[in-house]
């Protein structure tokens, strides 16, 4: 094969010089990396969570239609009943998703409010995990966006649509530091014990005790 | 001194045996290629989650940046790839690096951002990008943004085939067998498209001095 001759073996040093400072000045701050590793730790988490479980989350993944989280969210209209008022969330069917989607619920169905004051959740992705995921990314994004008290209201809506979610870890770790956020260090602090303890080997930790529930 | 850069050919194996890069580490070694029979042998744990995070998030974030994405998607697209990462851990064998494996990754996630933003002309994006990291001081901050400009400028004037080969060997250092399993092509493509590349950068550089 082809090989490099003695001479070419490597670029002069001027050139090799603006090559290290400018990789230089792209290596990440340990900033960088704690912050993506939490917001990692929000968005595995609740990937983890339908990938270990074999939930219509993973097989959609395992099918190859989706990317990523981003391609994960299929449109989703959440109609809070209590106010009457609509908010689309934001979302986006991936390219490669496929063109069938099986009987999706018509835009013009009414929606069945299951309680007077909850939102109501009308999924037109085929799976409530979506819905479920697509609410805790847009807290999740309020979050980093400087939002901790909208944060928080989505993670609550959150609560009390899914009491039994399995996502119920990250809905808590995304409390916990929306709590941080807004200053409410007791509750953070109690929120993060109570989760700890009944998670203790969760990714969420360190992100945890990294937080101000443990200063 | 032996150059780190100087990869491919004969001399690979030294290389690779007196890296001293964290993220060279060869967290993928698995015991099928170990040279002795596997008698009594602990096999070796394969690397986690974790483990690939320590070890390659700034080989990650700098290809990501390297590759045209902007200062301000960069979290969002190394989100991605952990993402991926993540789902496709269970099924790496080691069969290559797990830099190369998490090159191929990038390759097809930034690839992914770039067609959904509407094929955004890199050149522009990579102009975009002034990230330099704070832990620096300002005199070295400044000449380490500049040159992450002028790299930006004369990456965008390669060709793709020829900017990415440039960027996984001469920042990232790696081989040319790994940028080869990475690309999808042999290493004497990979060979021809350095050294291209190469003449692209360093006449870029003349110029910039001449002037």
């Amino acid at each position: 094969m082809a090989q490099l001759d003695s001479e070419d073996e490597d670029m002069n040093p001027g050139a090799r010089r603006v090559v290290e400072l400018a990789r230089a000045a792209r290596t990440p701050a340990d900033a960088d990396k704690r912050r993506v590793r939490r917001a990692l730790a929000l968005g595995l988490g609740a990937a983890v969570a339908g990938a270990s479980s074999g939930t219509a989350v993973a097989s959609a993944v395992k099918a190859g239609a989706l990317v990523s989280l981003r391609g994960i969210f299929a449109a989703v209209f959440v109609v809070a009943a209590g106010t009457g008022s609509a908010l689309w969330v934001r979302g986006h069917a991936h390219e490669q998703t496929p063109p069938a989607r099986p009987s999706a619920v018509a835009p013009s169905a009414p929606a069945v409010a299951a309680a007077p004051t909850l939102p109501v959740v009308v999924p037109l992705a085929p799976d409530p995990l979506l819905a479920e995921l697509t609410l805790l990314r847009e807290a999740q994004h309020a979050l980093r966006d400087g939002s901790a008290r909208h944060a928080l209201e989505l993670a609550e809506r959150h609560a009390a649509l899914y009491p039994h979610s399995q996502l119920s870890l990250e809905r808590g770790a995304l409390r916990v530091f929306a709590f941080c956020a807004l200053g409410r260090k007791t509750e953070a602090r109690a929120l993060a014990t109570q989760l700890l303890t009944a998670a203790p080997r969760s990714p969420l930790r360190t992100s945890l005790e990294e937080s101000c529930a443990t200063r | 001194m032996a150059s780190r850069f100087t990869m491919f050919g004969k001399r690979i194996g030294a290389a690779a045996a007196t890296t001293s890069d964290v993220e060279a580490l060869p967290l993928h070694m698995s015991p099928k290629i170990a040279p002795q029979p596997p008698v009594a042998m602990a096999p070796v744990a394969a690397p986690t989650f974790d483990d690939v995070y320590e070890a390659h998030f700034a080989f990650v974030w700098r290809n990501v940046l390297n590759r045209g994405v902007p200062s301000s998607a960069v979290d969002d697209v190394v989100q991605e790839v952990f993402v991926v990462v993540h789902r496709k851990l269970a099924g790496f064998e080691g069969r290559s690096s797990v830099r190369t494996w998490l090159a191929g990754i990038v390759r097809r996630v930034v690839s992914d951002h770039v067609r959904k933003r509407g094929n955004a002309p890199v050149g522009d994006e990579l102009l975009e990008n002034d990230s330099v990291s704070s832990a620096r001081g300002p005199a070295e901050e400044l000449d380490a943004k500049a040159a992450a400009r002028v790299l930006d400028d004369l990456l965008a004037r390669m060709p793709e085939a020829q900017r990415e080969v440039f960027i996984l060997h001469e920042i990232e250092q790696m081989t040319g067998r790994e940028i080869a399993e990475a690309v999808g092509a042999n290493e004497n493509t990979v060979h021809t498209r350095l050294r291209a590349a190469r003449r692209i950068f360093e006449d870029g550089i003349e110029r910039l001095r001449t002037d």
